[in-house]
């Protein structure tokens, strides 16, 4: 029978890290959509600029994230979700057998990814080591699949405290900066783009445009450069946030043999709330818009 | 005699970002400049995109062919440069912008061997 840890302090700890890094994880894809939207927004203004000469060629709008690389960066955050689920289950008193089969699953996805040409896309802006990454993933993976227990509990948690650390640095450098690479540095260099052709668009029509088409034209100027700075912050927050959780997950590790724990409590608590603050953040991002 | 150093892909990279910077906070007036300014930017957009790959495929050991789109832009750098360096101080460019679309010139064609 599998010992029940469920009303343990390190078991109602893990439980809470898990939900707050659920809703992380979650938060994190939405962050590369804001950057897709970027990119979508400039491919549709270069097309406005030649549709006069070349008309619309499909091969011109393309995704800033191929298919492999969107799939490894989803695959890592899924890994990471479902490590903080299997969490929550082992910590229960519950057996872990209905959550197996998704946990093996998404593990041997993640065995698969670190040879994948989309995981070296994420690797390719992280100061960690090709290799390392490679083998912070494959271990997520492995632990993934195996059949776990409650007792395990502190194993599991001394074993992921690396690979977990690892994924959150390479999402996170991944994100990057505005001016030396990564997901931020392309969202200001669309951004830039986007605001350089509605000036020229501007100049090059306002003769044609009546005075109420000129202030609306203009008006999106300012529009786009707050958005941009509005984007651009939040996905610095959700660097704080992957930054966070890999602080929450190595605080969480240090309780192992605890029966209080306030400085993880305050983690786990500040991670919710950056969790919940990015909800808002990106639902306001997505209606604006719509 | 000393020989100039074949510049890499960061020092390119950041050439690149440089004038992308001092672009982006121009301020041109009138239809001329604001094109000269959009179309550069553009330009330098495809070369840094060309040079985030190039870097990934040297990491992972891949060659990968130079597209069209990167010649294109980089042809298109050299004809704006003597534009951009006449109208540089009137749309507020801070700093030699001839200087350093030199640099991701010489950058480019060493890189890209174009």
């Amino acid at each position: 029978m599998v010992s029940g840890c469920a009303f343990s302090p390190l078991g109602k700890r893990a439980t809470a890290f898990s939900t707050a890094a659920s809703a992380t994880t979650l938060q994190v894809k939405n962050g590369y959509q804001v950057v897709e939207q970027s990119y979508y927004d400039v491919q549709v203004d270069n097309l406005v600029k030649v549709f006069d000469t070349e008309g619309f060629k499909t091969d011109n709008i393309k995704p800033f994230l191929t298919p492999d690389e969107m799939k490894a960066r989803t695959q890592l955050l899924q890994g990471l979700q479902q490590y903080a689920t299997l969490l929550a289950a082992v910590s229960g008193n519950d057996a872990v057998a209905a959550l197996d089969k998704q946990s093996e699953s998404v593990g041997k996805d993640m065995e698969s990814l670190s040879k994948d040409s989309g995981f070296k896309s994420v690797a390719k802006n992280s100061t960690i080591e090709g290799g390392v990454a490679a083998a912070a993933v494959d271990a997520l993976g492995r632990e993934l699949m195996a059949r776990k227990t409650a007792k395990e509990l502190p194993t599991i948690l001394d074993e992921m405290q690396k690979p977990v650390d690892q994924i959150c640095q390479l999402l996170e450098e991944d994100i990057g900066d505005p001016q030396t690479g990564g997901l931020r540095n392309q969202l200001k260099n669309d951004y830039d783009q986007l605001i350089a052709d509605q000036r020229a668009f501007i100049y090059a029509n306002e003769k044609a445009m009546s005075p109420d088409e000129k202030r609306q034209a203009i008006a999106i100027l300012p529009q786009l450069w707050i958005a941009e700075k509005q984007n651009d912050a939040a996905l610095a927050q959700t660097q704080e946030a992957l930054k966070k959780l890999a602080t929450t997950h190595d605080a969480l590790v240090d309780t192992k043999k605890s029966k209080d724990a306030p400085a993880f409590e305050s983690l786990v608590s500040q991670l919710a709330v950056q969790g919940s603050q990015l909800s808002d953040v990106y639902s306001a991002a997505t209606k604006k818009e719509k | 005699m000393a020989t100039n150093p074949v510049p890499t892909i960061p020092q390119t990279r950041a050439a690149a970002q440089a004038l992308e910077n001092q672009l982006a906070n121009a301020n041109p007036i009138g239809a001329d400049a604001s094109a000269t300014v959009a179309d550069a930017l553009e330009a330098v957009g495809v070369v840094l995109t060309a040079l985030n790959q190039e870097e990934a495929a040297q990491r992972s050991g891949q060659m990968q062919a130079v597209g069209q789109d990167v010649t294109d832009a980089v042809k298109q750098l050299t004809a704006l440069k003597k534009q951009l360096a006449q109208i540089g101080s009137d749309i507020g460019i801070v700093g030699d912008v001839a200087g350093g679309l030199d640099a991701l010139l010489t950058g480019c064609g060493s890189i890209f061997k174009i």
